[in-house]
C-alpha cells in the first residue's frame, strides 16, 4: 500500500493518542482545578496569556484546565457510548440474521421503526425533561439511540456470511453453534464492527458537545467541551477564546475519528485483496480500493 | 441390519418459495448407496444434484426446505427426524462432505491445521495437542509434503490442489462411512484433477468408505464410479452400473451427455451438443421434462411423464422409449437422412 494512504492513519492515531494521554494525565497536566474560581474580581474573562494559555472565563476559571478535563469527559462518553452502541448492534443484528425466518423479519421491522425516528429529536426530547443528566445516563442515552444503522449492517453482513461456503462447510463438519459463532462468524465481523465503532465515537462526541452546548446535556460546573462552549456562547464577541479552543478540540477529535475509520476500512479492504478473504460481503462498509499499480 | 443399504433416499423433494407458490428444485429423487460403494451423481448445472447432496446432511440453504414425506435413512438412522445434537454429531463424523471450491470452503482467517483439528475437537474428547497431531498426520496421509509446516499456513498460502487435499483431510479425518464430494475437481486444473481423483480412490480403498461423487464430467464417472445416477431437472432420469450406462445409454439425455464427450480419433468436425439448457424449476414443461430438448420426443411425451422403469437388472430409465423402442430407431433413421 502506498505510504500516502497511511498518512491519514498516522495523523489520526497521533492526535487521538495525544488526546488519550492528555485526558489520562489531565489532573497532573492542568495548572488549576477545572472548577476553581481563581479570582473573580481580577482574573475574569482574561485573554490567553502565558499564565493562562487559553484565557479565563467569566468566573475566572482557567480555560486550559477546563479543556483538558473536558477531554476526559468527551473521550469517555465517546468510547463508552460507541462500545454500548456496537455491542447492542452486534448482538441484535447477528441475532436477527441467525434466527432467520419470521423472527428475523420481525426484528428487522422493529429496526426500521428505530431507524425512522431521528436520533437528535429523541435525544432533545428526553434530555429536555431531565434536570441533572449524569455522565452514565448520557452514555446510556447516546448508546441506546444510535445502534440501529449499525445493527442493520451487521444483520446484512451476518446473513451474507452464513451463506458463505466456509460457514456451510464448517456446519457440514459438525461444528456446534456457539463455536461456529466464535470461530467462523465473529472474526469476520470484527472489521465491520471496529470501523463502525470509530465512526460512532465521533458521533457520540459531537452529540455530547452539541447537547451540552444547548444546555441539555451535562450541567455546569462540569467541564466538558460542550459546557465550555455553552458558557462562551453569550460572550462570543468579546471572549472568543471560550469558544475557539473547545470548538477546535471537538472538530479535530471528530475529524481524527473519521480519518481513523476510513484508514481502518482501507486497511481491512487491502487485507482482503491480499488474502482473498471473504470479507467482500462487507462491501457496503469496506469498499475495495482501486487496484494499486506496481 | 447388514443387508440394508448404507444410505437410502426415498421420494426426496426440495422446494423453494417463489412469487407463484412453491418451486420444486428436487422432485421425488430416490436412490440407495451400499456400504463401500462408489456412486456418481451426474447432471448439468441446475439439475438439483448439489441440493440433493446438501440435503443428505440437512444443509439445504434457506429459504429452501426439504418437504415433508421425504425420507433419508443413513446407517439405519432416520436423518429427517434427527434432533439437532445427533445431527451435528453425524455431520463430519459418519457422513462428511468435500466441497467444490476449496478456496471459499476454507475459513480464510484460520490456519488449515486449526481447521482440520477443529473437526477432531468437536467430535472427540481429544485435547488441543492431540487434535493438532492427528491433523498433521492426516495432512501427510493426503499427500502433503512437510505437513507440520503446512498445517500452520493459511488457505491463501496454499495452491488449489493443496487446498483440496486439506478439504479431503477435513472430510476423512474422523473416518466417515460415507463421503459426499460435490464436484471436487471442477475448480482445479487437469493434472491436479487426476491427482485428486487418485487420492480419493486410494483413500476409498484404504478406508472402505462409500463415496457419492457429484460431477458433470463423464470422464470422472468412468474412472471413479461403479454405479451412475443421472439427474435432469430435479429428477432421476437414469440409473445404471457404469459399464451398462456407457455401453447402452437408454435415456436420450444420457445419450446426449455421452455424445457430447470429445473422443480422440473420432471422425467428427464439431462436438455434439444437447440443444438448449436445463429450464429453471418454474419453467419445467408438462409431461417429460426433457421433451423440449429431445430428438425423439413424440405426442405421448407431452401428455404423461414417464415413470422410472426397469431396462435391465439394476438399470432403470425414465423414458417412454423403453416401452416403445421402435420409435428410437424410426426417429434416429429420420434424423440420419
Amino acid at each position: 500500500m502506498p505510504s500516502a494512504d497511511r498518512r491519514g492513519l498516522h495523523r489520526s492515531v497521533a492526535w487521538l493518542g495525544l488526546l488519550v494521554l492528555t485526558a489520562l494525565a489531565a489532573p497532573w497536566l492542568s495548572p488549576h482545578a477545572p472548577t476553581a474560581q481563581l479570582d473573580l474580581l481580577t482574573l475574569n474573562s482574561r485573554a490567553p496569556s502565558w499564565a493562562h494559555p487559553f484565557g479565563t472565563d467569566a468566573y475566572s476559571r482557567d480555560v486550559f484546565s477546563r479543556v483538558l478535563h473536558g477531554a476526559r469527559i468527551s473521550l469517555f462518553v465517546g468510547l463508552a457510548a460507541a462500545a454500548l452502541n456496537v455491542g447492542l448492534a452486534g448482538v441484535y443484528g447477528a441475532g436477527a440474521a441467525l434466527a432467520g425466518g419470521g423472527v428475523e423479519r420481525a426484528m428487522r421491522r422493529l429496526l426500521e421503526v428505530g431507524l425512522s425516528v431521528p436520533r437528535v429529536l429523541v435525544l432533545l426530547a428526553v434530555t429536555a425533561f431531565w434536570d441533572q443528566l449524569s455522565v452514565p445516563s448520557l452514555v446510556f442515552l447516546l448508546g441506546a439511540t444510535g445502534w440501529f444503522p449499525v445493527a442493520r449492517i451487521v444483520a446484512d453482513a451476518t446473513a451474507a456470511l452464513v451463506r458463505q461456503d466456509f460457514v456451510v462447510a464448517a456446519r457440514a463438519t459438525g461444528v456446534p453453534a456457539l463455536r461456529l459463532l466464535r470461530m467462523h462468524l465473529i472474526p469476520h465481523l470484527v472489521p465491520l464492527l471496529s470501523v463502525s465503532a470509530t465512526f460512532e465515537v465521533a458521533n457520540a462526541i459531537a452529540l455530547e458537545t452539541g447537547l451540552s452546548y444547548l444546555g441539555l446535556g451535562l450541567q455546569p460546573p462540569t467541564a466538558s467541551w460542550g459546557t465550555i462552549l455553552h458558557d462562551g456562547a453569550s460572550t462570543l464577541g468579546t471572549s472568543w477564546w471560550l469558544t475557539v479552543f473547545p470548538g477546535l478540540a471537538t472538530v479535530l477529535t471528530v475529524l481524527a475519528c473519521h480519518a481513523l475509520g476510513d484508514a481502518l476500512r482501507d486497511l481491512f479492504a487491502a487485507d482482503h485483496v491480499a488474502t482473498g478473504s471473504t470479507t467482500t460481503l462487507l462491501s457496503p462498509v469496506l469498499p475495495v480500493p482501486p487496484a494499486s499499480r506496481p | 441390519m447388514p443387508d440394508s443399504p448404507l444410505l437410502d433416499v426415498h421420494a426426496l423433494h426440495i422446494a423453494f418459495p417463489s412469487a407463484e407458490g412453491k418451486v420444486r428444485a428436487v422432485d421425488g429423487v430416490s436412490f440407495t448407496i451400499e456400504r463401500g460403494e462408489s456412486v456418481c451423481l451426474v447432471g448439468e448445472s441446475g439439475c438439483g444434484k448439489s441440493l440433493t447432496a446438501l440435503s443428505l446432511l440437512r444443509l439445504v440453504p434457506s429459504p429452501g426446505a426439504i418437504e415433508a414425506g421425504s425420507q433419508i435413512t443413513f446407517d439405519g438412522h432416520d436423518v429427517m427426524g434427527m434432533a439437532d445434537e445427533p445431527l451435528r454429531a453425524m455431520r463430519g463424523h459418519r457422513m462428511a462432505m468435500i466441497f467444490q471450491e476449496p478456496m471459499t470452503a476454507l475459513n480464510p482467517v484460520l490456519t488449515v491445521g486449526d481447521q482440520i483439528a477443529e473437526v477432531v475437537r468437536v467430535h472427540s474428547a481429544a485435547t488441543r495437542k492431540e487434535a493438532w497431531a492427528r491433523a498433521v498426520a492426516m495432512l501427510e496421509q493426503v499427500g502433503i509434503a512437510d505437513p507440520g509446516a503446512r498445517a500452520t499456513q493459511y488457505p491463501h498460502e496454499l495452491s488449489g490442489g493443496m487446498r483440496q487435499r486439506v478439504m479431503i483431510a477435513m472430510a476423512l479425518i474422523m473416518g466417515p462411512t460415507l463421503v459426499i464430494a460435490d464436484e471436487p475437481t471442477t475448480a482445479l486444473d487437469v493434472t491436479i484433477q487426476a491427482q485428486i481423483l487418485d487420492l480419493l480412490r486410494a483413500m476409498r480403498e484404504k478406508t472402505g468408505m462409500a463415496l457419492l461423487l457429484i460431477t458433470h464430467d463423464l470422464g470422472v464417472v468412468a474412472e471413479m464410479a461403479s454405479r451412475v445416477i443421472v439427474m435432469y431437472a430435479g429428477r432421476v432420469v437414469e440409473e445404471a452400473p457404469v459399464e451398462a450406462l456407457f455401453r447402452a445409454p437408454t435415456h436420450p439425455y444420457t445419450e446426449g451427455l455421452l455424445a457430447a464427450v470429445p473422443r480422440m480419433f473420432a471422425e467428427q468436425e464439431r462436438l455434439h451438443t444437447i440443444p438448449g439448457s436445463v429450464p429453471p424449476p418454474d419453467a419445467w414443461p408438462t409431461g417429460c421434462k426433457f421433451r423440449d430438448r429431445c430428438a425423439y420426443a413424440f405426442d405421448r411425451c407431452a401428455l404423461e411423464e414417464p415413470a422410472l422403469v426397469q431396462v435391465a437388472s439394476a438399470h432403470r430409465a425414465r423414458c417412454h422409449l423403453v416401452q416403445e423402442p421402435e420409435r428410437r430407431h424410426a426417429q434416429g433413421a429420420e434424423a440420419g437422412t
